[in-house]
């Protein structure tokens, strides 16, 4: 297993690499470089721009640049905000990247916690109302895209009934930890809506996987035997046919990770909240190069890793398969 | 030890055969005779005992081989009886008799996608079997077709197809017209149209000539009709859904099917390559091809200057096919890659290369007619997340091109995406700006998982044992 491991590790690094040179092309592709503004507006003095070009080493070769962007970012410099001289891209990362981990979390969590009853409960209840009512509200879970589901939320819970508040994030950095929110009732009142529009669809895959792989598992032979044996329902269920669903299931968690990032963008336009996923596209229209490659390339190795770690934990939660035996 | 002789190995093969026969072994059979025809092409036997372990359709072509040998023999013409009877008495047409020198026509994807599920146990007369072979796409409409659900996601979506085709049926006006009189004017308003808009109204001179008169869903900030930009709409979101899937069968069947067929080393390095491009999130790379193409890098000459205009002539929808396709194919590379594996085996495959087609017929005329169906199944699936693909980055301004309608430069396609990008900023007072074209999505992506799902049921027996 180890040696999968390795090897899987092993494996994202060119991943990584790809997503790195990618979002150096982003910068290099710009015309003429990008501190000549195409935009309009007041362009860069000359004398500044050839200081900046210089920091940047963009008066060098091709491979010689990808060199020094590695080696900038290695040494944990994003480069500069172009619109902002107070800033650069390593603040605008700090202050926005925290909160969209959080809102990230929170919404995988909730899915979990939504789904797997949900899923559990479709299966056991097999054919019957509730297994067509959780059924379909899965299905209708999975066919209402975030977009619609954020203004929607909004008009019902935050316009009409005035229940919650329908922008911003209840906290800002720096947190405990890094990425510790706040327990406070602000801060979770103003997660509610951002969280349930991400978490919905989360939960209506799990739901749904959860429960057809548990159909398959109870219709095994050492299920019957566990009930013939005399077992309780519930020791059937939770100690020997649950365990094995879950292993199917284990294998969404990452691509459901990685499936949250367009969600990402779009709840936090609606909700105004001012995450990194925000940032990124407010980048592109704002043409701050910088921020845009290095918003890609955060949230490549962070949906990188994150797929890394649900493989490393599939594999090790899963003692049926063995990786060593590949060669 | 001396070599055998050519007849030695062939008498020896010919009672292997035999031997396995009466054990049952078929497989082994299948070897033997295989292995006896390629010693001596003109051995009767060994056709027919191939004959018997396969599909009818199968055994007719090999059948033909043993004609051409022994023109005259009883026993081939007996056989030939055999094999017709069991074919399934509708599926006889001219086009299943080998003719001549031609290779054999392929077995019917039935025959083939079948065998999976009804394996007969070895030595057993096959024929019970092979009566109730039918076509595939029969039975899997026979399935489909008891999906209460599934035939609703059916109507949806070809609903929304005619209404994409003839929007000018479906709507008053055209999208691009504005009126900046009326502006988000609630749902039902009766309005009085300026004179060179009445005359533009599609429903002129129709019994439906009063609801010219009307903003159907009201209006938006510009005075467009919303009615008539959500039901354009549905042009934009099927385009993408559409050409992109087709984008990305093609790629990923291609890719797919030439990894499994060559199979080896080649097959190992090209899915490496698609699993290092699986790890790649599509949003972001999505994202960066669009930002580049659309708004840092546009070129003034050479095939992306071609490109970059086509883009603009097609509203934005040319870097969105390529760019949803082309991410997309990875899936649909594995799951060809995959099902080649599996065909590769069958006997109809060994059938088809025993007759001397080359691997061109093989790949064009027997595997991808027996895959292709499956796989089209699985890119249904797929198709919901196209949507929402397009209507999201048309949400954040990198899907289709925004311009300022009335006179603008380029073709100004409205989007569902759009549309609630739009509407959103007066949520306050107008949410039904936001509510008409969020319904029409996901009335539209949920038809589509319907579909999809049933589907998928219906070609998947395991699946359709757990029922919805």
């Amino acid at each position: 297993m180890t040696r999968y491991i390795v090897r899987r590790i092993l494996f994202s690094i060119p991943v990584l690499l790809a997503i790195l040179f990618f979002s150096f092309l982003i910068v290099k592709m710009q015309p003429g470089g990008p501190f000549v503004s195409t935009m309009g507006g007041n362009p860069m003095p000359e004398n500044l721009r050839v200081i900046m070009e210089t920091r940047y080493g963009l008066h060098r070769p091709f491979q010689e640049q990808f060199l020094l962007y590695l080696g900038n970012i290695l040494r944990w410099d994003f480069g500069p905000m172009l619109n902002n001289q107070t800033q650069d891209v390593n603040d605008v990362i700090a202050m926005t990247l925290p909160v969209t981990v959080q809102l990230g979390f929170m919404s995988m969590i909730l899915g979990l916690l939504i789904g797997i009853p949900a899923g559990v409960v479709a299966a056991v209840n097999h054919n019957k109302p509730l297994d067509f009512l959780a059924t379909l509200v899965a299905v209708g879970g999975i066919s209402i895209p975030n977009l619609v589901l954020a203004p929607v939320l909004v008009i019902v819970f935050g316009l009409k009934l005035d229940w919650l508040p329908i922008a911003y994030w209840g906290a800002v950095p720096p947190f405990q930890l890094g990425f510790l929110p706040p327990f406070t009732a602000d801060f979770f009142l103003h997660a509610i809506l951002p969280v349930v529009t991400l978490g919905v669809a989360v939960s209506a895959s799990v739901a749904r996987l959860l429960r057809s792989s548990l159909l398959d598992v109870l219709s095994e032979d050492y299920i019957r035997t566990a009930r013939a044996k005399g077992l309780r329902e519930r020791a059937v269920l939770f100690r020997h046919a649950l365990r094995n669903a879950f292993i199917p299931t284990m294998t969404i968690i990452g691509p459901l990770f990685v499936a949250l990032l367009p969600g990402l963008v779009i709840v936090e336009n609606i909700f105004a909240i001012n995450g990194l996923a925000r940032s990124m596209v407010s980048a592109v229209f704002q043409s701050e190069f910088f921020l845009l490659s290095s918003s890609i390339l955060v949230f490549g190795i962070v949906l990188v890793s994150g797929n890394l770690l649900a493989d490393i934990l599939y594999v090790w939660l899963d003692p049926r398969i063995s990786y060593t035996e590949q060669q | 030890m001396e070599s055998k002789t050519t007849q030695q190995m062939l008498n020896e093969a010919i009672l292997q055969a035999r031997r396995a026969l009466r054990r049952g072994d078929e497989l082994e059979v299948r070897r033997q005779a295989r292995r006896a025809t390629r010693l001596d092409a003109s051995c009767e036997e060994a056709w027919l005992m191939l004959t018997y372990v396969s599909s009818p359709q199968a055994g007719l072509a090999y059948l033909e081989q043993a004609k051409r040998h022994h023109p005259e023999s009883e026993a081939v013409q007996e056989a030939f009886e055999w094999v017709r009877n069991q074919l399934p008495a509708d599926g006889i047409d001219d086009r299943m008799l080998p003719e001549g020198d031609e290779a054999p026509q392929q077995p019917s994807p039935s025959a083939q996608v079948l065998e999976g599920a009804v394996q007969q146990p070895a030595g057993r007369d096959l024929a019970p079997a092979m009566v109730q072979r039918s076509s595939i796409v029969r039975d899997t409409w026979r399935a489909f077709k008891r999906n209460k659900a599934a035939l609703v996601g059916m109507g949806i979506v070809l609903f929304f197809i005619v209404m994409a085709i003839f929007p000018v049926l479906f709507t008053p006006y055209d999208p691009t017209i504005v009126s900046f009189n009326y502006i988000r004017v609630e749902p039902g308003t009766t309005f009085e149209p300026e004179p060179e808009r009445l005359e533009a109204c599609h429903w002129v001179n129709t019994p439906l000539e009063p609801l010219c008169m009307r903003y159907i869903a009201g209006s938006d900030a510009v005075g467009g009709d919303l009615f008539s930009r959500t039901i354009y709409a549905a042009r934009t979101s099927l385009a993408v859904a559409f050409v992109a899937s087709a984008v990305s069968l093609v790629i990923g069947i291609s890719y797919g099917t030439i990894a499994g067929y060559v199979g080896g080393q080649i097959d190992e390095a090209m899915m490496r390559f698609v699993d290092f491009l699986y790890s790649i999130p599509v949003f972001l790379i999505v994202i960066g091809i669009q930002s580049m193409f659309r708004r840092f890098w546009i070129p003034k000459e050479g095939i992306f200057a071609i490109l970059s205009d086509l883009n603009q002539r097609t509203g934005g929808l040319l870097f969105l096919f390529i760019a949803i396709g082309a991410v997309n194919w990875v899936g649909m590379a594995r799951l060809a890659r995959a099902m080649v594996h599996t065909h590769k085996q069958r006997e109809y495959i060994e059938a088809a290369r025993s007759l001397g087609a080359n691997d061109v017929q093989i790949i064009t005329r027997h595997l991808l007619p027996n895959i292709i169906g499956p796989l089209l199944v699985m890119e249904t699936i797929n198709i919901p997340g196209y949507i929402f693909l397009e209507a999201t980055l048309s949400f954040i301004g990198l899907g289709v091109l925004i311009m300022s309608r009335g006179g603008a430069e380029g073709l100004n396609i409205p989007s569902w995406g759009v549309m609630i990008r739009e509407g959103y900023s007066g949520i306050r007072s107008s949410p039904y700006l936001v509510l008409f074209p969020s319904a029409a999505l996901s009335i539209l992506t949920l038809g589509f998982n319907f579909l999809g799902d049933g589907l998928r049921d219906a070609i998947d027996p395991k699946q359709r044992k757990n029922g919805h």
